[in-house]
């Protein structure tokens, strides 16, 4: 019988080797060739941050484009002409945008019992999804969605130290311990999210996970609502409004104080949360009646207990970045 | 309460079945793509190096002579190389726009055309529909107004006969009673003989 410790890291070893079929292809406005040039096939994973594949995609599309003297990290990427945010991590950008059914394993048993005679069924959830249809740009980068890159990467770092402060904020009450971090382990962290390293990252994480004279209070935890749902009246999150472009609508982010145990002493959990955050579309607090919350594309289920969740399933950030689906 | 990770893990499982299910391929194709790549990337530098040496001692010497060989002369031919090129770029660049939208245009025009097309066969259709009508209703308008006339000949003929019939009738009538008055006179004078007969015989028989 596996121990609890042994489960949650066999679920985290399964969260980091999730990875993703990504199809890159130039925008024909900055193709010699207008809409001749080859795509870029990656399987990357879904953990890791799609600005560090801009000087693989130059060294391969630099034949091919006008003016090959842009350097790399000016490009932009976008999907249906929906720029991609760079400090979005790939998993929760596909899990956002490319509208891909998330993996749900009960409703899919449920369903096959009600159609038990339909071939359907099956066949449909088990299709195999086609690689992510994903656009690079040289030119006309839009600056007023985009952070602007550098070439040595740095404001990436920016951005993904602050996720982890923040992370480490909520869950402490304060940034002491991300900032106690020497330089040699700050590295460290860095090098294991660029290389995707989940023992280098786990050596570094388990300093911040268990900090010593502080109690971990709160889980970080992001919740991305499509703005197609109807508006929740959130009891005191912070709320950001982050609009996605035309085509994809504006998406909500919603952030609240989750607190590791309920006023009654036992452990919250993802229903227990999510009711609490989002009563109108959470308004159960063990079955997904009108809305899902998908991590990692697949359906979480609403008993999960936040704590192990954190640990197995967070992203390199710190946070559970979950986004809701609508049912039905 | 540990059901959950069984789950949750049993739908990453699955999640991978789907989203990994073509790892091996495009593992292989990323691989042959960066191999592409820097094997593009090394040819140019070795062949540009070359180029400029003997491109600038040749601009300069062609250029030199219709300049009358200036210092100035030298120095834009070394920069006149990258001018156009920076002009041809951005000319490309702008082509390359200007087709994106002009494609899409064109998808635009070639939508609302077809939508146009189809709309025309149909109101075609519609037309000839009306068409036939129209002429199935005159046709059977002809024709009732043929039955009409048709129908007004025969009342005048029934008319004719009705009053050539009242004629008839009339004459018969009168001829009727023409006959009723002779009879009834022949009659009379019949039954007058007789009494006269009946008288002499009444006499005759009284004097024998």
């Amino acid at each position: 019988m596996p121990t609890h410790v042994e489960r949650i890291t066999s679920l985290q070893s399964k969260t980091w080797s999730g990875s993703l079929a990504l199809e890159i292809r130039l925008a024909a406005s900055d193709c010699r060739t207008y809409n001749e040039s080859e795509p870029y096939l990656i399987q990357y994973p879904r953990l890791s941050y799609v600005a560090f594949l801009l000087p693989r995609l130059h060294a391969f599309f630099a034949a091919s484009l006008i003016n090959p003297e842009v350097p790399a990290h000016e490009a932009w990427l976008s999907f249906e002409d929906v720029p991609l945010k760079w400090h979005y991590p790939l998993g929760l950008l596909y899990d956002l945008l490319s509208g891909a059914e998330p993996v749900d394993l009960e409703r899919s048993r449920r369903e096959e019992q009600l159609s038990a005679s339909q071939a359907t069924a099956g066949a449909s959830h088990g299709a195999v999804p086609i690689p992510w249809r994903l656009t690079i740009h040289y030119t006309d980068f839009p600056g007023d969605q985009l952070i602007q890159l550098d070439g040595a990467g740095r404001a990436m770092l920016d951005s993904f130290i602050n996720g982890v402060k923040e992370a480490d904020f909520i869950r402490n009450g304060s940034a002491r311990t991300v900032m106690s971090l020497s330089k040699d382990d700050s590295d460290k962290l860095w090098l294991a999210v660029q290389t995707h390293d989940m023992s280098l990252f786990n050596t570094i994480n388990t300093k911040l996970l268990n900090p010593p004279g502080l109690s971990l209070r709160h889980i970080p935890i992001k919740i991305y609502l499509p703005t197609s749902a109807t508006q929740p009246s959130a009891s005191e999150p912070i709320t950001e409004e982050t609009s996605a472009g035309h085509s994809a609508g504006h998406i909500r982010v919603v952030q609240s104080l989750v607190p590791l145990h309920l006023p009654s002493k036992q452990p919250q959990t993802l229903g227990t949360a999510l009711n609490d955050i989002l009563p109108t579309i959470f308004p159960s607090r063990r079955n997904p009646l009108l809305a899902q919350p998908v991590l990692h594309g697949a359906a979480v289920p609403m008993g999960a207990v936040m704590e192990d969740l954190s640990r197995a399933a967070a992203y390199t950030d710190g946070f559970l970045h979950v986004v809701v689906v609508m049912l039905g | 309460m540990s059901d959950w990770i069984e789950q949750y893990s049993a739908a990453l499982t699955e999640r991978d079945a789907r989203e990994r299910a073509h790892k091996q391929y495009i593992d292989a194709y990323t691989k042959l793509a960066d191999r592409t790549a820097a094997l593009e990337a090394k040819p140019p530098p070795v062949a540009s190096a070359p180029s400029p040496p003997p491109q600038s001692p040749a601009c300069r010497g062609r250029t030199s002579t219709p300049t009358k060989g200036k210092a100035a002369a030298i120095k834009e031919t070394e920069q006149s190389p990258t001018d156009p090129l920076a002009r041809l770029r951005t000319d490309l660049a702008t082509t390359q726009k200007a087709r994106t939208t002009l494609q899409t245009q064109v998808d635009e025009l070639t939508a609302s055309l077809s939508a146009l097309h189809t709309q025309h066969k149909t109101s075609t259709t519609q037309v000839t529909q009306l068409t036939r009508q129209k002429a199935d209703v005159e046709r059977k308008l002809k024709d009732r107004d043929e039955e009409l006339k048709g129908k007004g000949r025969l009342v005048e003929q029934a008319q004719d006969e009705m009053v050539a019939l009242g004629l008839q009738l009339h004459m018969s009538e009168e001829r009727k009673e023409k006959l009723a008055h002779e009879n009834k006179e022949l009659v009379d004078r019949w039954m007058k003989r007789m009494g006269e007969e009946a008288d002499r015989v009444n006499r005759d028989s009284k004097w024998a």
